[in-house]
């Protein structure tokens, strides 16, 4: 049985991410249902899940299809009176960075925005780094 | 005998029954304790499509008890306390439970209760 487009994209995302070398070594994939155990979580792990689309007209015969993409990315940060996140955040640029302009499963990157560059309240609370990304891709079809 | 002393007593009596001991580590220091476990349980929180649970734990004890080198200090962010559970060694960092790391568990600032979660 063939794929939704949005689950060949979060699919062609993680094969994507996980042939990347960065900074951290970490494990991507796609996970349908994101529940987390943080006692699991030693060391980084990006998380990626169909989270929703947009279809509208582009012209009298084809449709613009919009794909929304999470990705969810945790690091375990050690315990510490004042937390460095540096590495963290390199390490979100960098897989934010190599997902620039890459076409997946024929769709095209349109951007990548995220309104927290961490979550603070996870970070007091559960020495832990955690960003979540909303990608969008694109195809006219 | 008075409210504080009355309150005392009974900590000590909580103490003898359910009491554990417990590592408390700040840097490279440490320090044994008798603490008796308080409420285990798991949070949730969820953010933009996804959820996460955490263990948290906490301890009660007596505020005295906690001190380097005869000096005593509160809980603060990047301390953590170990506890032996069948052999196998705990390490929880003391961590905010929304607010502070530890609250006094009676008007007279004797008892502490620690928050700590698994991580």
């Amino acid at each position: 049985m063939p794929n939704a487009t949005e689950v060949d994209v979060a699919n062609a995302i993680a094969v994507h991410l996980n042939a990347q070398t960065l900074n951290m070594t970490f494990t991507a994939k796609l996970d349908y249902l994101p529940d987390f155990e943080r006692e699991d979580l030693d060391s980084a792990e990006i998380t990626v899940f169909p989270a929703g689309k947009q279809i509208s007209f582009a012209s009298r015969s084809d449709n613009q299809y919009l794909y929304n993409i999470n990705i969810v990315i945790r690091i375990p940060v050690k315990a510490a009176k004042e937390p460095d996140l540096a590495d963290e955040m390199y390490f979100s640029e960098q897989v934010i960075e190599s997902l620039d302009r890459i076409q997946m499963s024929n769709t095209s990157f349109r951007g990548a925005e995220t309104s927290q560059s961490y979550d603070l309240e996870l970070l007091n609370e559960r020495n832990e780094f955690l960003v979540a990304y909303s990608l969008t891709y694109f195809e006219i079809k | 005998m008075s409210l504080a002393t009355n309150i005392a007593d009974a900590h000590k009596t909580l103490q003898a029954a359910a009491g554990i001991t417990i590592k408390y580590s700040r840097g490279d220091r440490n320090v044994s304790i008798k603490a008796v476990p308080g409420s285990t349980e798991f949070v949730q929180t969820s953010g933009e499509g996804y959820m996460e649970t955490v263990e948290s734990r906490d301890f009660v004890f007596v505020a005295s008890e906690l001190n380097f080198g005869g000096k005593a200090v509160l809980p603060e962010r990047g301390d953590t306390i170990t506890e032996v559970v069948n052999g196998e060694e705990f390490t929880y960092p003391v961590l905010s439970n929304g607010s502070r790391y530890f609250k006094y568990s009676d008007p007279f600032r004797q008892i502490i209760r620690v928050y700590t979660k698994q991580t």
